[in-house]
């Protein structure tokens, strides 16, 4: 009981500190913005990475969802949730992506062996979710790479929790079957 | 050709378990029904695996360290280039406006040396003859000089 409520303290804590920061950015301080993109900066990347599947595109992603981020500080209502505000821009730069992405084909040989956590499996896997429509594919990285709960699965993709439930639902149903499908070979 | 009926509840409790506890009754449901069952059994290691296989592909990049450094820049160039936009209609108008006093001025103002050679305020435009007088030597052209052997 005394630890969650430490917790909950330095949660608290932490969040009026960023809510500091946030005030001094739009006063103009170069080293409050600093502060917070190094704050964010590893796990907007890392999602984006991970919905992406792709590094580069994920660094890109991120530094536009900072540019987004702080030309609509106005609309932030309480800067307290700066972190959430952000993680919700990278997530839906990342689907708008996705859908740009979806235009061009991916080739899958169903001849290739997939042993779990190897190159190959990250190859095959990128290329499964890249057959899954953007919004399956988003919710299912969020939650089973990711691991975040379904409330923040649906504050990251503005959606219901219901709406979450049911994308997970699909989107594992959908990925079994091409999962299944890519190892055939056995 | 359908599943069964308790096949689907299996699969559908499958689907949702990573989420939500089952219940007792459901687990216990699902534990005799794999064990029945050839297809759900198959279908259920097929769910396990690709999970698996998901939750193994984790890419963990975190960017360069100087990512914060490239993010700061290039959100001061975005802010000076806004603010730019927001002054640009009135430096658009300023500098129109500053033109066009200019043009006005230049009208309304008179010309000094016109006024110097013409105290009046008349034109004092050189007269015709002045004009016309030639005060350069033209060159003599031999066919034009009268014959001076003729005589
Ligand atoms: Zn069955």
């Amino acid at each position: 009981m005394v630890n969650v409520s430490a917790r909950q303290g330095a949660i608290t804590d932490l969040r009026e500190e960023e809510a500091q920061l946030v005030l001094r950015t739009r006063h103009g301080d170069d080293g409050a913005l600093r502060e917070l993109v190094n704050r964010h900066r590893i796990r907007l990347i890392r999602t984006a990475a991970n919905v992406l599947r792709d590094a580069v595109e994920a660094e890109d992603v991120a530094q536009e969802a900072f540019l987004k981020a702080f030309r609509e500080l106005h609309r932030l209502r309480d800067d307290r949730a700066f972190g959430s505000f952000i993680y919700r821009i990278c997530v839906r730069l990342c689907v708008d992506r996705l859908r740009l992405k979806r235009a061009e084909p991916t080739a899958l040989e169903p001849s290739q062996k997939t042993p779990a956590g190897s190159i190959e499996t990250r190859v095959v896997i990128e290329k499964l979710l890249a057959k899954l429509p953007p919004d399956l594919s988003a919710t299912l990285v969020l939650r089973e790479v990711e691991q975040l709960s379904y409330d923040e699965v649906a504050r990251a993709m503005n959606v219901p929790v219901g709406t979450v439930r049911s994308r997970l639902h699909t989107a594992r149903e959908r990925f079994r079957t091409l999962w299944a499908a890519a190892n055939e070979w056995e | 050709m359908g599943l069964r009926r308790s096949c689907r509840r299996f699969r559908k409790l499958r689907l949702s378990s990573p989420e939500r506890g089952l219940r007792v009754g459901e687990q216990t449901f699902c534990a005799e029904h794999v064990h029945d069952c050839t297809g759900c059994r198959r279908y259920d290691s097929e769910l396990s695996a690709a999970r698996e296989a998901l939750r193994s592909s984790s890419v963990n990049h975190h960017g360069p360290a100087e990512f914060a450094n490239r993010v700061v820049r290039a959100i001061s160039r975005d802010r000076i280039r806004r603010q730019f936009e927001v002054w640009r209609p009135t430096l658009i108008g300023a500098v129109t406006a500053a033109i066009a006093v200019g043009a006005v001025l230049q009208v309304l103002t008179p010309d000094p040396e016109y006024d110097a050679r013409s105290p009046e305020g008349t034109a004092a435009l050189p007269a015709p003859s002045e004009t016309l007088i030639f005060d350069f030597d033209l060159p003599r052209t031999p066919e034009l000089e009268p014959d001076s052997t003729d005589g």
